[in-house]
C-alpha cells in the first residue's frame, strides 16, 4: 500500500512539476509578447506622428497650375488652366487591338479607326491616344472598361474670351508652351510665377472696340480693320483689335491672315495723320508759327511725282488751315523748312524709327528709307515712305498732346503711383498748340465725323494710298484716324484703321479717312467715355471755347482760322 | 507602506499610460480629420478654379450685351445724362411753383424705348422708369 502510495506520490508529483515547468514557459512567452507589445506602445506614443505626415501633408497645398493666369486691368480672366485627362494606352497591356479600336472610336468619334489600331499594335510602352478630353468623354471611355488604355491628368490652357484678346493674349500649344502673343513674349514668366499677370487691357473697352470695327469692316467691306486705344499719361494699351481674327481655343484652324496682328506686326503708310508730326516739329523748332502759311496754289512737282491736294484750295493757307483741310503741299513745305536732319530727329524721338517697345513677340519693324534723302522727307511729311505699326502711331500721337512725354506703349498694367519712364520730348507749349490743332480738325476740318456728343474730341485723318507692285493705287486705300479725347485734357488716344475700305451710299462713295474711320473713332469715344469717367462737357460753352480756341493772332496780324 | 507606495506607482503608471493613449487616439483621429479637410480644400480649390473660368466665360461683354438687350430696358448711358452735382438746381419755391407749369430748362431726356416682346416677363407690371435722367 505504501509502495503503491509513494510510486502514486511520485507521479503526481512529477505531473504537478512538469505542469509549472510549463506554466513557466508560457508565462514567459506572454510576459516576452506583451513586453514587445509595451515597447511598441511606448514608442508609437511617445515619438510624434512626424513619420505619417509626411505622406499626407498637415497644410492644404496651394493649388500651383503649370501657368500663371492671365486676367485684364481689373481682373477678369482671360486666360487660365484647367485640369483635364488625356488618353493613353500601353500597347503592350491591350489584349485586341482592332476590337478595342473599333469601340474607342465609337465613343470618341474624332479619332481615326486605322490610326487608333496601328497605335495600339506598336511595340512601344506608350503612345497618346487622345489629349483633353472633356468629363463625359472621359466617363464614355472609362464605361468601355477596355485593358491597357488609362487617363493621364493634364493642363490645358483656357480663354474664356475666345477672339476678344486672341492677338494680345496669343495662345499656347498642346505642351502648354506659348506660341503667340503674351504668352510667347511672357512664356518662361508665366510658367515660374504664381499669382496672375495682370494685363493693361480692359475687356469692356476691347469689346466695344471690338464691336464697332466689326461694324466698320463690314459697311465699308474692307479687308481688315485695327484698333487701338492708349492711356496718354501712362503708355498703357487699354484696347487692341486686329480684325480679322480667330478663336485662341482652337488656332490651328485660324488661317495666317486672321493669326496677323495688325497693331503690332502690321506695318503701314498711315498718310495725313503723319501731318500731326510734321506740324509738331514745325511748331516744336520755331520754323512756323500759326500765323505762318505757305502757298498751296500749285501742285509740287520733283521727279516723276506730282504731290496735289485732297481737298484742294489753291490758295495762301495759315498753318492751322493746312492742318485742317490736310493740305499735302503746305506740309511738304514746313518739312523742307524743317529740314531732313532735324526730321528724322523728331520722328526717331517720337519712336517711328525702331521698332515698338510692346510686349509682343509679333513687332513690326518699321520700313525707313535709306538713304533718307529729300523726296522721303517731302513724302513723309504727308505720311507715305514711313510705313510704321498702328500701335507706334498711337503711341507717337500720345506724346505729342500729353504734354510732350513719350511713354513707351505697353501691354502690362502699371500702378497708378509708379514713377512715369516717360522721356520728354516736344515743349510743353507745342503740345499745348497741337492739342489746339486736332480739336480744330474735328470741329471743322476734315474730321467732323468723329465728333462724339458731350465729350471733346481732337484728331486727325488719313488716308493713304497703297503701294503694291509699282507705285501707289489710287483705289485702294489704307483710311485712318487718330482720335484725343477730352481734347482739353488729353486721357485718352483712340486709332482706327480700315485696310481697303470701299465707299457706299452714306459716303457718297467716299472712302476716306474722314468718312469711315472718323466716325467710328467718334463712336467707340461715346461708347467708351461713360466707363472711363470722363466727365461730359458743354462743348459750346464760352470758356471750352476760349481754351481751345486756335489764336492765329498771336503773332500779329495772320489771319484766325475759321 | 512599501505595499501602498508600489500600488500607487503601478495606479499612476496605468492612468499616465491610460492617458496618453486616449491622447494620442484623439490627435490621430484629429490628424485623419485635417488631412481630409485638406484633401476638400484642395478639391474645393480647383472647383473654384474651374468656376472663375466659366464665371469669365458667362461675362463675355458680347454675351452680356445680348442678354441686356433682350430682357432689360437699360440702354448705354450718353453724355446727356451725366451732370454734375454742382450743375443741379437747388429747389427752391419758386422752382418747385415752376415745375408743375414747364420742364426745367436742361437737356430732353430721350424717351422709354418701347419694351421688347422677350422683356415682358422679367419687367414687373407697373414699374415705369420716368425721365430720371442717369437711371435709365
Amino acid at each position: 500500500m505504501t509502495d503503491l502510495d509513494a510510486t502514486q506520490e511520485e507521479v503526481i508529483r512529477e505531473t504537478i512539476e512538469r505542469s509549472r515547468n510549463r506554466l513557466l514557459v508560457t508565462g514567459g512567452l506572454f510576459a516576452v509578447a506583451l513586453l514587445c507589445v509595451s515597447v511598441r506602445l511606448v514608442e508609437l506614443a511617445a515619438t510624434p506622428a512626424r513619420d505619417r505626415s509626411a505622406a499626407t501633408p498637415l497644410r492644404p497645398v496651394h493649388l500651383k497650375m503649370a501657368r500663371a493666369d492671365i486676367v485684364d486691368r481689373n481682373g477678369v480672366l482671360l486666360a487660365t488652366n484647367l485640369n483635364t485627362a488625356s488618353l493613353y494606352a500601353d500597347p503592350k497591356l491591350v489584349l485586341d487591338p482592332d476590337a478595342s479600336a473599333a469601340r474607342l472610336v465609337s465613343v470618341l468619334p474624332a479619332l481615326d479607326r486605322a490610326e487608333v489600331a496601328e497605335k495600339l499594335k506598336s511595340k512601344r510602352r506608350f503612345v497618346w491616344l487622345q489629349r483633353n478630353l472633356t468629363p463625359s468623354q472621359q466617363y464614355d471611355v472609362n464605361r468601355l472598361g477596355l485593358p491597357g488604355i488609362d487617363f493621364e491628368r493634364e493642363q490645358r490652357r483656357v480663354y474664356p474670351h475666345g477672339r476678344l484678346t486672341a492677338h494680345v493674349v496669343g495662345f499656347t500649344g498642346v505642351d502648354n508652351d506659348g506660341l503667340s502673343g503674351i504668352e510667347k513674349r511672357l512664356d518662361q514668366a508665366l510658367v515660374d510665377r504664381g499669382e496672375p499677370l495682370q494685363l493693361s487691357l480692359d475687356i469692356r473697352l476691347q469689346h466695344a472696340v471690338r464691336e464697332e470695327l466689326v461694324e466698320a469692316v463690314a459697311r465699308y467691306r474692307a479687308l481688315a480693320g485695327a484698333g487701338v486705344v492708349l492711356g496718354v499719361a501712362s503708355g498703357e494699351v487699354l484696347a487692341m483689335v486686329s480684325l480679322p481674327d480667330f478663336d485662341a481655343n482652337s488656332p490651328a484652324s485660324a488661317s495666317e491672315d486672321a493669326r496677323f496682328n495688325r497693331n503690332s506686326l502690321g506695318t503701314y503708310e498711315m498718310g495725313s495723320t503723319f501731318k500731326i508730326f510734321t506740324l509738331a516739329m514745325g511748331l516744336d523748332t520755331e520754323t512756323v508759327t500759326l500765323a505762318d502759311g505757305y502757298d498751296a496754289t500749285k501742285p509740287i512737282r520733283v521727279s516723276r511725282f506730282t504731290i496735289r491736294d485732297f481737298h484742294a484750295k489753291r490758295r495762301w493757307l495759315s498753318v492751322p488751315e493746312i492742318f485742317m483741310y490736310s493740305s499735302n503741299i503746305g506740309a511738304v513745305k514746313m518739312a523742307l523748312d524743317v529740314g531732313v536732319k532735324r526730321q528724322r530727329d523728331y520722328l526717331g524721338r517720337l519712336g517711328l524709327l525702331h521698332a515698338s517697345t510692346v510686349e509682343l513677340p509679333e513687332v513690326g519693324k518699321p520700313l525707313v528709307p535709306s538713304p533718307w534723302r529729300q523726296i522721303n522727307s517731302m513724302t513723309i511729311a504727308f505720311g507715305h515712305g514711313l510705313a510704321v505699326s498702328p500701335v507706334q502711331m498711337a503711341t507717337a500721337v500720345a506724346a505729342v498732346v500729353n504734354g510732350g512725354t513719350m511713354h513707351p506703349a505697353t501691354l502690362l498694367k502699371r500702378a497708378p503711383d509708379a514713377p512715369s519712364a516717360g522721356r520728354s520730348i516736344l515743349k510743353p507749349a507745342t503740345s499745348e498748340t497741337m492739342r489746339r490743332l486736332l480739336h480744330q480738325v474735328v470741329e471743322d476740318g476734315t474730321g467732323r465725323r468723329a465728333a462724339a456728343e458731350g465729350y471733346l474730341v481732337g484728331g486727325k485723318t488719313g488716308t493713304a494710298e497703297k503701294s503694291g507692285g509699282r507705285g501707289y493705287q489710287s483705289k485702294a486705300l489704307l483710311s485712318s484716324f487718330v482720335g484725343v479725347f477730352p481734347i482739353n485734357d488729353p486721357q485718352y488716344v483712340v486709332l482706327v484703321v480700315l485696310d481697303e475700305p470701299v465707299g457706299n451710299e452714306e459716303t457718297n462713295g467716299r472712302a476716306t479717312g474722314g468718312w469711315v474711320a472718323a466716325p467710328t473713332v467718334g463712336n467707340i469715344i461715346t461708347r467708351i467715355a461713360p466707363f472711363l469717367g470722363v466727365q461730359p462737357v458743354d462743348e459750346s460753352a464760352p470758356e471750352i471755347r476760349r481754351a481751345l480756341l486756335v489764336d492765329a493772332k498771336a503773332e500779329g496780324g495772320g489771319i484766325a482760322a475759321n | 507602506m512599501r505595499k501602498r507606495s508600489t500600488i500607487l506607482c503601478v495606479g499612476v503608471g496605468v492612468l499616465l499610460g491610460a492617458a496618453l493613449f486616449v491622447e494620442e487616439h484623439r490627435v490621430k483621429t484629429m490628424e485623419d480629420e485635417l488631412v481630409a479637410l485638406n484633401r476638400g480644400i484642395v478639391e474645393n480649390r480647383e472647383a473654384v478654379h474651374v468656376l472663375r473660368a466659366e464665371w469669365s466665360y458667362l461675362n463675355r461683354p458680347d454675351r452680356l450685351q445680348r442678354l441686356s438687350d433682350d430682357y432689360l430696358i437699360m440702354q448705354p448711358v450718353t453724355a446727356a445724362q451725366l451732370s454734375r452735382l454742382e450743375n443741379l438746381p437747388l429747389k427752391t419755391e419758386r422752382v418747385a411753383a415752376d415745375a408743375s407749369e414747364r420742364r426745367p430748362a436742361r437737356k430732353p431726356v430721350p424717351p422709354v424705348p418701347p419694351v421688347p416682346p422677350a422683356a415682358r416677363p422679367t419687367t414687373p407690371a407697373g414699374v415705369v422708369i420716368t425721365s430720371l435722367g442717369g437711371t435709365q
